[in-house]
């Protein structure tokens, strides 16, 4: 089991202060956004989870997932937790795969790292997982450039949960994509997160998104959380000047039809 | 009262990449038109044809078959009447600010280089420079007397996509094509576009827009009329209001539920 603890959280680069005094939580199985503005510093949050942080970048506080400190984690923890124990899955997947393997081989990469299986069990274990992100078998054969962006984007999450993580970093997986295939594709995320009873953070800039995805969000503004709490009710009733700037331009930017409103 | 004249037209084009086994049909007999002061909104998912549409009617890339006429005269390579008088009357807006902006120049610089560059522009004095750049800033809501100095790196996502269309506005072009101007930049600065982009419209009734989106929520505050594109064929075009309230197609009807809350 992962929940996820992120106190005081400080992450400056040259002098810059990027994140200051950030806590977030996340519980067991527990759908989480992080949304703000560009700049924000919620790329850098999601760097911080998966030690991926730049190499001059100073760290205060700590990022515990499960029972391991991630802040200042050396290099072999955190190769054993990445990609096992948390997967991610970020927002270009043109940019995120690989372009010399094909689907198959980037799919199996993880388990061939993570896992002691034959390569029977892993070929079979990429069929299952083909087939749960909704793509046919003959796919696996392909090279990222021979599919179209919500087709790379099924890969990136296969790729992400093919190991079972506990926790699931989703970072704008959705912003490059059309709104249908965005639709496709927050809903199959959500329900394989679901099914697997792992935890998420996703990570966005778009209100309309974060409903579908979360139940729970946070708001960061310039590198701060200026507010919190169910998304639901945060969409209704936002508190803080930011949220109520980017909730404001969010039901603008929905599309206003003159009969439906059927959420 | 009359229409407006028509500007572009794309009749019957066809587009074919690639040979044998290997043949794709990027657009499949798709007409447009565009009148002098409309917006047009393109609208279709990735592999639409929206891109390839939009570069053959910019004279970039030649239809397999079809025609596309630029105030009746015919685009048609580069040494045609048609595609001469599109390059001076049409201007560019791309995704990303940051890949379209030199990042050595400063935004003062950037918005007078069209003038400099244009032939319509070959007589245009230093003062006047400054007068219609200053003009271009003011209209998309930048205030010249705090970005004219600034780089690319200190401007927001927004800010620098603002400076591209000041850009794209500053020769006073016929035509402003946007390619998905708003989907690199976060929600609340896409709020900020749209206004520049209404100032524009009510400063300069007699351009005409093409917005190439896919994003109903952005090209329902701006469009007059809306083309869907799916798999290389129109599969719907009519008003915004109909497009969007009264959507025939199936694939309108699917991006439409999609694209409400």
């Amino acid at each position: 089991m992962m929940g996820v603890d992120v106190n005081k959280l400080g992450i400056s680069i040259g002098g810059k202060s990027i994140v200051r005094d950030v806590n977030v939580h996340i519980g067991d199985g527990e759908r989480v956004g992080l949304i703000g503005s560009s700049g924000s510093g919620k790329s850098m949050i999601s760097k911080a989870m998966l030690g991926l942080l730049p190499i001059n970048a100073q760290t205060e506080g700590s990022v515990i997932l499960g029972d391991t400190q991630v802040v200042g984690a050396d290099e072999t923890v955190l190769a054993g937790l990445r990609g096992r124990y948390v997967g991610a899955v970020f927002q270009n997947p043109a940019s995120s795969l690989n372009p010399v393997l094909t689907v198959g081989k980037q799919i199996e990469l993880p388990l061939k790292l993570h896992y002691d299986l034959d390569k029977a069990d892993r070929q079979a274990r990429v069929s299952a997982m083909l087939e749960k992100v909704g793509l046919d078998a003959t796919v696996a054969k392909k090279y990222p450039s021979e599919l179209s962006g919500g087709q790379q984007q099924r890969v990136g999450i296969a790729t992400a949960l093919i190991t079972s993580p506990r926790l699931i970093i989703a970072d704008e997986p959705t912003t490059a994509l059309d709104s249908i295939t965005q639709r496709q594709i927050v809903d199959l995320l959500v329900s394989l997160v679901d099914k697997a009873g792992a935890s998420m953070l996703f990570i966005t800039h778009d209100f309309s998104v974060l409903a579908r995805a979360t139940t729970r969000c946070y708001v960061l503004d310039g590198g701060r959380i200026v507010e919190s709490g169910n998304t639901a009710d945060l969409l209704e009733h936002p508190q803080g000047e930011q949220t109520k700037k980017l909730v404001a331009a969010a039901r603008e930017l929905t599309l206003q039809r003159k009969q439906n409103r059927d959420d | 009262m009359t229409e407006p004249q028509v500007l572009l037209t794309g009749n019957g084009i066809t587009r074919i990449f690639g040979k044998g086994n290997e043949r794709q049909t990027a657009l499949d007999d798709v007409s447009v038109e565009v009148r002098a002061g409309e917006c047009l909104a393109l609208i279709g998912g990735s592999g639409s044809g929206k891109s390839t549409l939009t570069r053959i009617l910019l004279g970039l890339d030649r239809p397999t078959s079809g025609t596309v006429t630029f105030e009746d005269e015919s685009v048609d390579g580069s040494k045609s009447v048609g595609y001469q008088a599109l390059r001076r009357e049409s201007s560019l807006v791309f995704q990303s600010p940051f890949t379209s902006l030199d990042p050595r120049w400063t935004v003062a610089k950037s918005v007078a280089e069209p003038l400099k560059i244009q032939h319509k522009y070959a007589k245009i004095d230093g003062s006047d420079i400054d007068r219609k750049v200053h003009e271009s800033l003011s209209l998309v809501g930048l205030d010249p007397n705090e970005f004219l100095s600034r780089y690319p790196v200190d401007l927001s996502g927004g800010q620098a996509q603002r400076v591209a269309i000041a850009r794209a506005l500053v020769t006073d072009p016929k035509l402003i094509v946007a390619d998905e101007p708003m989907s690199a930049i976060d929600v609340a600065a896409r709020l900020q576009i749209l206004k520049a982009f209404a100032a524009i419209r009510k400063s300069r009734p007699d351009t005409a827009i093409i917005m190439i989106s896919h994003d109903l929520g952005v090209v329902q505050h701006i469009a007059d009329r809306i083309v869907v594109l799916h798999h290389g064929k129109m599969v719907e075009s009519g008003t915004t209001d109909d497009v969007l309230n009264r959507p025939k197609a199936a694939y309108t009807r699917e991006l439409v539920a999609a694209a409400s809350l």
